[in-house]
């Protein structure tokens, strides 16, 4: 019974220390790619993994059934490992992961086409993706993002549009509309609209700052007074 | 009892090492993705889905696994179900922390 005991103390701890650790990177990537922060789903998972670890330590059955020097192993040991791996991949030392069809989401796969150069194929992963759920906003920009370069602007706007009505101040749909609107642009009629949204989405996402200086889509709003206060305006 | 216990153990545990990773898997990719205080609840309960099913699912209080048979087929189950479970989630575990690391 003690490699039983072993086993479920290791499994138990392992658990709670990836959770633990997954949902802190969830939160700091959101933070850094939002700049806003929102600390009560690490609140939770953390909590009830909490919970889950004084209850097995109380109640004496469950604690005649585990081995606490295995449950304290497993919970360091794959915080400590997940951390590393996360900060050795922030650092670029391990290389990027490839997608698999089974593990991979449809848009993350509709993602890595678009940038294999397969837009055809990225489009129908799109629209795959949103035929299974209409309020995947990744879904969205990804459609869009294929439309636009096979060509159909027009459409790849309208995607970008039902994926607004979805989540009206997601920054990186608002960016593309910026972009999409700046690429059909005829006259100076929707200037304002693609300021503004650039203004968002730089205030809800900083990092789209150097996107917008330098993204080529917007090279013809780029020459506009008012285009300086973007920036100013999103700091 | 002793060997078809520990076949049993080993069969049972396997079954719900895959249901649980499966169900883990899940549950990373809404964490992934989580922005919400709401989507911290759900996820929430798909934490405490995991050990419920390990050692409390609909299938232990069948007429099958009395706590008896319970006691005989523990040794067996637990250590095939943390194989199982650790073999099916490690790959995707590592891959999702390396996206995110990568993110940041």
């Amino acid at each position: 019974m003690d490699f039983a005991r072993i086993a479920f103390g290791g499994l138990a701890g392992a658990l709670a220390g990836a959770l633990i650790s997954f949902t802190l990177l969830v939160e700091r990537r959101n933070y850094k790619k939002t700049g806003r922060r929102n600390v009560w789903p690490t609140v939770w998972v953390t909590g009830v993994c909490l919970a889950g670890i004084v209850i097995l330590g109380v109640r004496p059955q469950l604690r005649a059934n585990i081995s606490t020097p295995a449950l304290v192993i497993g919970f360091f040991a794959t915080a400590f490992m997940a951390l590393l791996v996360a900060y050795l991949s922030s650092k670029e030392v391990l290389p990027a992961p490839r997608a698999t069809p089974i593990l991979d989401s449809v848009t993350y796969r509709a993602r890595q086409k678009i940038n294999q150069g397969e837009f055809g194929q990225a489009l129908e992963l799109a629209g795959r993706a949103l035929a299974g759920s209409s309020r995947d906003l990744g879904a969205y920009i990804e459609k869009g993002r294929a439309l636009k370069r096979l060509g159909r602007v027009q459409e790849a706007l309208q995607t970008v549009e039902e994926g607004l009505k979805v989540k009206a101040d997601d920054p990186r749909l608002l960016y593309n509309r910026a972009c999409y609107l700046t690429l059909l642009r005829q006259d100076a009629s929707h200037d304002a609209v693609i300021l503004a949204d650039l203004q968002t989405a730089i205030r809800l996402m900083p990092k789209l700052k150097g996107s917008v200086a330098m993204d080529p889509d917007l090279e013809n709003v780029r020459h506009l007074k008012a285009f300086e206060g973007v920036f100013k305006g999103a700091a | 009892m002793g060997t078809s216990a520990t076949g049993v153990g080993l069969g049972l545990g396997i079954l719900i090492g895959v249901v649980s990773s499966a169900n883990f898997i899940y549950m990373l990719r809404t964490l992934a993705k989580m922005l919400s205080w709401a989507d911290g609840v759900k996820v929430v309960g798909e934490i405490a889905a995991i050990p419920t099913l390990w050692f409390g699912g609909p299938w232990i209080t069948t007429k099958i696994i009395t706590d008896d048979t319970w006691h005989s087929i523990a040794p067996s189950y637990v250590p095939a179900l943390a194989a199982v479970f650790v073999l099916v989630t490690i790959y995707p575990l590592i891959r999702y922390i390396i996206r995110l690391g990568r993110d940041m």
